[in-house]
Formats: structure tokens, C-alpha cells, sequence
């Protein structure tokens, strides 16, 4: 059996009053794309701290191929690329200057590699880093975690401060090398943002590693709010007796319809085609309520 | 062998020791250019030995040997105080900056998921620290030596040897500064931790000549063994030197094992 390309077990993380993680045991297989999703504050930077060797557990452990965080931690560090959460750079070097430092510390040249990645998100290199908005040193965090190639990428909140055109760019890097053989473990708070990438999510929530699961069988589970506006009055029971849709409700001119549906969308968009409509609108997936239909659903 | 992290430290700094050089090097220019004025002023002498011991002994000046008129003892008068406390505030801002002032930053996150250890970080932080007080230490010597324009005739070992003397203490109150940080990730209690303890010490060695029941303790202080020989007039002693020297060795263990016990603040 190949070794995980995460793993922890029994991992607990306790903080004075903060809350940590607790007893989180966790697997990822080498080149997969793992999807670690949770609301803010949820545990999933403090797991990620202990993986880095940046946080010692109170118990359990935890390995980076079969290499132990604390005590074989430059070996993991050499194997990993990581883009922080809330990601600190030096304001006065150039991002040229800044990748380079960092290539030195690694003792490699990337310099090929690197501007091609530079090129892909269109990073200026020459101008100071104090000067780029959050979306370029978010770009400037992305280069630095790729450019050697690692064997498995730490990636906390990368799409943050990037625009929908550079996360759809980040999205097809990320697949790119997973096809290559890298294992890619992504942090999120966001089900869409994980959901088109990742082949496996695990859900943390206050500490606790609540499921892991694929992202079909997680989708199955999502309740998504639908609102729908018709031309005409409806009848509201002819939506409430489909399979998965939760309670209805309706307006008074009976033309505005909300409800919750678990699950695809198929039946509900059926159903409402034999009238007119005017709106449609779905909003993306709870995570939280995702979450609270595994304790429902009893799985 | 490639030293990035010593490299980065030191081009970050590089301003501020630049201005901490040419800040000593005026002060110390100022001061050796007066002494062609004091130097005829015989009776200065006369005035300062009326001052209560005690307080003089504060500022680190011997009342019952100074003589004011003298090349060594006018140059003793203005910087045996002044000279090495310029140079521990280089260090200790520096020693504090360094390491806990890089965790406040945020940038240590992304430095310690590279493959270096903890441990390699701070020596290669140390040895930029070195690098550093030895540059405004050399800039103190140049000025002082700049004295021989002013009738200040010093020998050059003995100037070199109150310099290494200063370089050397500010480099064991810079470790304190770094293990301070190391410990506990906060740059003020860096900071405060070193001025602490190295005003407490220097009172220690200082007052220990007037105030006999300290006088056995002030082996105890890192100021003994940098100034209590004179170096000005003496020369540092081996034993002296060999003492700071271990001294930054063991706050530089100390910050090494108290860093690699504990978590890194977020």
C-alpha cells in the first residue's frame, strides 16, 4: 500500500480558551485532491499548523509521507509547497527579489518554472511588494507554493482576494498537477470553491473532523435555497410533494415560490418548466447545513 | 555555504545600521574634538573631584583616578558610559527585531515552512547580529581614533580593545534580546527583558565600587568582565573575553531550545 500522503491520527490541539481540533484522524492519498472544508475558526488552520510543525499536538500525530511533522520537519518541508492563510511577505523586496530568496532557501533554481507560473497569473515582478493589492500577493503566495514543484501543496484559503478569472486559472493549476502526481490538500470555507476540483472532502467543524466524504455523495446532501417567480399563480403542493424539497412557501398572488432543495435539481427544474418562468434563482450550498443533514440523515 | 536567512536579516537592517553607525560616529567625533578645549582646563579637574563618589561611580567614571586632562582619562570620561551603551541598543533593537519582530510580522510563518530548522534560523539571525554591532563597533573605533586629530593621542590596541569590549557586550545583551524572543515571540518583552537586565547589571558593576555589600556580586554582571579592567588603559583580558564570548553562546542555546519547544504564535 503506498504511504498516505497525509495522515493523522487520534490529532488534538488544545489553545488556552481558543478552540483547537480534537481527535482528528484524517487521511489523504498521494495525488488526490483533498477538499478541507469548514466555517472560519473551524480547526482547519490549526490542523494545517501542526503539519507545518508550526503547532505541536497535545496528543496523536502526524505524518507527510510517512515522515513525522516534528521530528523529520525540514524533509516535509521539502516535499510540500504552502500558501498561508493569511499570508506575511517581506514589503519592501520586489516579488522578484521575494521568489528568489525563497527559491534560495530551498537551494534550487526555479527560475523556468517560475515564470511561467508568473506569466499564467500575470504577476509584475518588479514592483515592491507593498505596493500590490491583495489579489498580487495572493499571486506572489501561489508562485512561491508552486514554482518547485512539490510533491503535496498546502493550500489555506488560496483563492482569497483572487478575481473569478484567476481562481478559474488556479483551479485548472491545481488539476494540471494533480494529473502530474501531486497531491493537493485545499483548505476552504466555501463547498463551490472545493467542489469542481476535489475528488474527496472532509468537513471540520468546532474542532471536529465531522465526515469524509466524496464530493457527489456531498452534493447529494446539499440543500440548496431555491426561489422561483412565475408568470401566473401555482399550486405550491405540486413542488412540496417532489422528492427532497423541503417546506414551501409562497407568496400571496401565489406567483413566488422558496423552498430548500436537498439534493439535485433535476425534479424541481421538471416541474416548474410546465409553467411560465419569469426568475430562477439557486444559491450556493450551506456547509452548515450540509453538516446538520449528516447528524439528520444519521449516517 | 549560502547563508539566506543571515543575508535577508542583514539587507532588511541595513539602514537602520547605517544610521545607527554614522549616529555613534558623529557623537564620538563631537565629543574627541573637544578635548583640545579641555585639555587646558586643569582646574576642571579640580571641580569634578567634588562631586559625591557614588554619583560618579553611576556614570562609570573612577572620581579618585580621573583626570580629566589626560588623553585616556578625558576619553574614559565621555564614552566608557556612553560608547558601549550606544552599541547595546544597536543590539538589542536589532536581537529583538530579528526574530520576534519577524513572528509579530507574520514572515516567519512562510520562512519556517521551508526546509530549515528552527535552530538554523536563529544562528544564521545571530551571526547577522554579530555582523551588525560589529559594524557600528567599528564605526565607534574610526571615530575614536579620529581623536589623534585632536591632540587625543591613544594607542590603537587600546581603542580596539574598549571597542571589542563594547562590541562584545552588546552582543551578549542582543542574545538576551533574541532569546527573550525566541521564547516568547513578542518583540516588547524582547526588548524589555534585555534594557532590563542590562540596566539592572550595569548598576551592579557600576555601583559595586561605592556600595560594599554588592561589591562580591558584581562577578555577576557582564559589564564586570567588558569594563571593570579599563580596557581603555588595560587591554580586555583573555579570561574577560572568553567569558562574553560563552555568555552569547548560552543565550544563543538557550534561544535554540526554548524556540524548538514551543509554538509558533500566529
Amino acid at each position: 500500500m503506498p504511504e498516505a500522503a497525509i495522515r493523522t491520527v487520534g490529532l488534538t490541539k488544545r489553545f488556552g480558551s481558543a478552540r483547537g481540533v480534537d481527535d482528528v484522524d484524517l487521511e489523504v492519498h498521494p495525488g488526490e485532491i483533498f477538499g478541507f472544508l469548514g466555517p472560519n475558526g473551524a480547526g482547519k488552520t490549526t490542523t494545517i499548523r501542526v503539519l507545518l510543525d508550526h503547532l505541536r499536538p497535545n496528543e496523536g500525530s502526524a505524518q507527510v509521507f510517512g515522515l513525522d511533522c516534528h521530528r523529520d520537519a525540514v524533509e516535509v518541508h521539502r516535499r510540500i509547497g504552502y500558501l498561508p492563510g493569511d499570508l506575511a511577505l517581506y514589503e519592501r523586496l520586489t516579488a522578484r527579489a521575494h521568489l528568489e530568496w525563497l527559491a534560495a532557501l530551498r537551494g534550487l533554481d526555479v527560475t523556468i518554472r517560475r515564470d511561467e507560473l508568473v506569466e499564467r497569473f500575470g504577476l509584475e515582478l518588479d514592483r515592491p511588494i507593498k505596493e500590490l493589492s491583495k489579489g498580487n500577493r495572493q499571486k506572489v503566495g501561489l508562485v512561491q507554493a508552486f514554482m518547485h514543484d512539490p510533491d503535496l501543496l498546502i493550500l489555506d484559503e488560496p483563492t482569497g482576494g483572487l478575481d473569478p478569472l484567476m481562481q478559474d486559472e488556479f483551479q485548472r493549476l491545481v488539476q494540471e498537477c494533480a494529473r502530474a502526481g501531486t497531491t493537493v490538500f485545499l483548505s476552504s470555507h466555501s463547498l463551490d470553491e472545493v467542489q469542481h476540483v476535489a475528488q474527496r472532502v472532509g468537513i471540520i467543524r468546532e474542532g471536529v473532523l465531522a465526515t469524509v466524504s466524496s464530493v457527489e455523495e456531498l452534493q447529494d446532501r446539499a440543500v440548496r435555497r431555491v426561489a422561483i417567480r412565475f408568470a401566473e399563480p401555482v399550486t405550491p403542493e405540486a413542488f412540496a410533494a417532489l422528492g427532497g424539497v423541503g417546506e414551501v412557501a409562497v407568496d400571496l398572488a401565489g406567483t413566488r415560490l422558496r423552498f430548500g432543495v436537498t439534493g439535485s435539481l433535476d425534479a424541481v427544474v421538471k416541474a416548474a418548466a410546465r409553467y411560465r418562468v419569469v426568475d430562477l434563482l439557486s444559491e450556493p450550498a450551506d456547509l452548515d447545513e450540509i453538516f446538520l443533514s449528516f447528524y439528520r440523515g444519521g449516517s | 555555504m549560502a547563508v539566506p536567512v543571515m543575508e535577508r536579516s542583514l539587507v532588511d537592517r541595513r539602514r537602520s545600521t547605517l544610521w545607527w553607525m554614522v549616529g555613534v560616529a558623529v557623537y564620538t567625533v563631537v565629543n574627541v574634538a573637544a578635548y583640545p578645549a579641555v585639555k587646558s582646563q586643569a582646574s576642571l579637574n579640580d571641580l569634578l573631584k567634588n562631586y559625591p563618589p557614588a554619583l560618579m561611580a553611576m556614570f562609570g567614571i573612577d572620581a579618585a583616578k580621573l583626570d580629566m586632562t589626560s588623553a585616556v582619562g578625558y576619553l574614559g570620561s565621555q564614552m566608557n558610559l556612553i560608547g558601549p551603551l550606544l552599541l547595546l541598543m544597536a543590539g538589542i533593537g536589532f536581537g529583538a527585531a530579528t526574530v520576534a519582530g519577524e513572528e509579530d510580522a507574520g514572515t516567519l510563518s512562510l520562512l519556517l515552512a521551508y526546509p530549515v530548522t528552527r535552530g538554523r534560523v536563529l544562528i544564521e539571525k545571530s551571526a547577522a547580529l554579530v555582523v551588525v554591532v560589529a559594524l557600528v563597533g567599528l564605526a565607534l573605533f574610526s571615530a575614536i581614533v579620529s581623536g589623534r586629530l585632536f591632540q587625543l593621542d591613544i594607542g590603537l590596541l587600546d581603542v580596539g580593545a574598549f571597542c571589542l569590549a563594547a562590541v562584545l557586550l552588546a552582543v551578549v545583551y542582543g542574545m538576551v534580546a533574541v532569546a527573550a524572543g525566541a521564547a516568547t515571540g513578542s518583540k516588547a518583552l524582547a526588548t524589555g527583558v534585555a534594557t532590563g537586565l542590562a540596566a539592572a547589571t550595569y548598576l551592579l558593576n557600576s555601583l559595586s565600587p561605592v556600595v560594599t555589600s554588592i561589591k562580591p556580586f558584581r562577578v555577576l554582571s557582564p559589564f564586570w568582565y567588558a569594563l571593570g579592567g579599563d580596557p581603555l588603559s588595560n587591554g580586555l583580558a583573555w579570561r574577560d573575553l572568553a567569558v562574553l564570548v560563552g555568555l552569547a553562546l548560552i543565550a544563543l542555546v538557550v534561544a535554540v531550545a526554548a524556540f524548538n519547544r514551543r509554538d509558533l504564535r500566529s
